[in-house]
C-alpha cells in the first residue's frame, strides 16, 4: 500500500494516492522484492507501468522515474585536524 | 507532558526542545556512559541529519511550527500524510539543533561553555529558583526565547539570528561552522538508489487490509 506521495514527485505526477494499493508494476505483480528488484532495471527518466487499486477501482497509470534526490551522509575526521579541535571533541563526547 | 499532548490538551512552540534535546541527550549518554564508541554515535547522528535533510518536509515547517502541530498530529485518528511528515521531524530535528548548538557555544568560547552549562542554568533558574507554578508543580517552566536567552548569555554570543534562521525558520542548520570547531565535517554522498520515484510504501500492511 502506498503511504504517502511526496509532493511535485513522479508518483504525484502518475496520479498515485495514500493509501493506492499497489497491484503490478511493468506488468509483474509487485510485492516488496520484486518492487525494488523491477525499479532497479530502470534508470532517470524511464516511464514505468504501475497498476493500483483505489477502492474499487483498478487505474493504470506510468511513474516517470526522476533523477535521485536522497543523499548518504557521513560524519568524518578533518585532514590536519589540530590538537585543541581534538580536545575539544574529546571534552564534548566525554562530558569531561 | 506526553499524556497532556496526546489528549491534545497541550500547545507549545518550544516541544522540539524537550523532545529533540532528549533524543540528542540519549545518544550523547549512551557514548559518554561507553555504551557507545565515537564511530558510533557519529554514525547514529549522521543518520539523522539523513533522515532530516532527505525528508522534503522538514524545508516546510520550522522546529516552532512542528511543535504546534504535535497536538493535532498525535491525537489523529487516521495516518494524515504531510503534516504526520512534519511532525514526525520534530524529534530529529530537535536533535540536530540540540547538537549544532552545543558544538556552537564550545567552539565560540573555546571550550569554556557547553549545552550541558545551559541546561544546568535552566534547571536552576526555571526549577530551582523559580516559585511554584500551581500548588504541586514546581518551577514555571520555559519558553524558547528563555533557552535563547540562556545560551546567548551562556555563552556570551549573541544567537537571536540562529534562532531566527534555524528554530522559527527552516534554513539548513550551520553543520560545517559546528563540526569544525571539534575537527569533524560531513560528507555527503549520492544515495545508491539510483532513481526517485517520490512515494513511501508499506508492504506489510497488505495483508491487514
Amino acid at each position: 500500500m502506498i503511504e504517502n506521495v511526496r509532493n511535485n514527485s513522479p508518483a504525484e505526477d502518475a496520479g498515485l494516492q495514500s493509501n493506492d494499493e499497489i497491484v503490478s508494476l511493468a506488468e509483474k505483480k509487485s510485492d516488496e522484492d520484486s518492487w525494488r528488484k523491477t525499479l532497479a532495471r530502470f534508470k532517470p527518466g524511464d516511464s514505468v507501468p504501475v497498476t493500483v487499486k483505489r477502492d474499487r477501482r483498478t487505474i493504470k497509470t506510468n511513474l516517470v522515474l526522476g533523477q535521485p534526490e536522497r543523499f548518504d551522509y557521513k560524519i568524518e575526521e578533518t585532514t590536519g585536524c589540530d590538537a585543541e579541535q581534538k580536545a575539544l571533541r574529546a571534552a564534548w563526547l566525554s562530558g569531561k | 507532558l506526553d499524556h497532556g499532548i496526546s489528549r491534545g490538551r497541550l500547545s507549545t512552540r518550544g516541544l522540539w526542545v524537550a523532545e529533540g534535546f532528549t533524543n540528542y541527550y540519549g545518544h550523547l549518554m549512551l557514548r559518554r556512559a561507553g555504551l557507545w564508541d565515537d564511530q558510533k554515535f557519529l554514525e547514529r547522528e549522521a543518520q539523522t541529519i539523513k533522515r532530516i535533510e532527505s525528508a522534503p518536509g522538514s524545508r516546510l515547517m520550522s522546529a516552532e511550527e512542528s511543535s504546534l502541530s504535535a497536538p493535532f498530529i498525535d491525537g489523529r485518528t487516521r495516518a494524515v500524510d504531510q503534516p504526520a511528515e512534519h511532525v514526525d521531524q520534530l524529534l530529529p530535528k530537535g536533535e540536530l539543533i540540540g547538537m549544532v548548538m552545543d558544538l556552537l557555544v564550545r567552539g565560540r568560547t573555546k571550550g569554556k561553555a557547553s549545552l550541558d552549562d545551559v541546561m544546568r542554568d535552566m534547571y536552576e533558574e526555571f526549577y530551582l529558583k523559580s516559585p511554584n507554578s500551581s500548588y504541586y508543580l514546581r518551577g514555571r517552566g520555559y519558553q524558547t526565547e528563555d533557552l535563547e536567552r540562556i545560551v546567548s548569555r551562556r555563552s556570551g554570543f549573541d544567537f537571536s539570528d540562529f534562532f531566527k534562521r534555524h528554530v522559527r525558520d527552516v534554513e539548513l542548520l550551520p553543520y560545517d561552522e559546528a563540526f569544525g570547531y571539534v575537527g569533524l565535517r560531513l560528507v555527503k554522498t549520492q544515495s545508491k538508489e539510483p532513481f526517485d520515484a517520490g512515494l513511501g510504501i508499506n508492504f506489510e500492511d497488505r495483508g491487514n487490509r
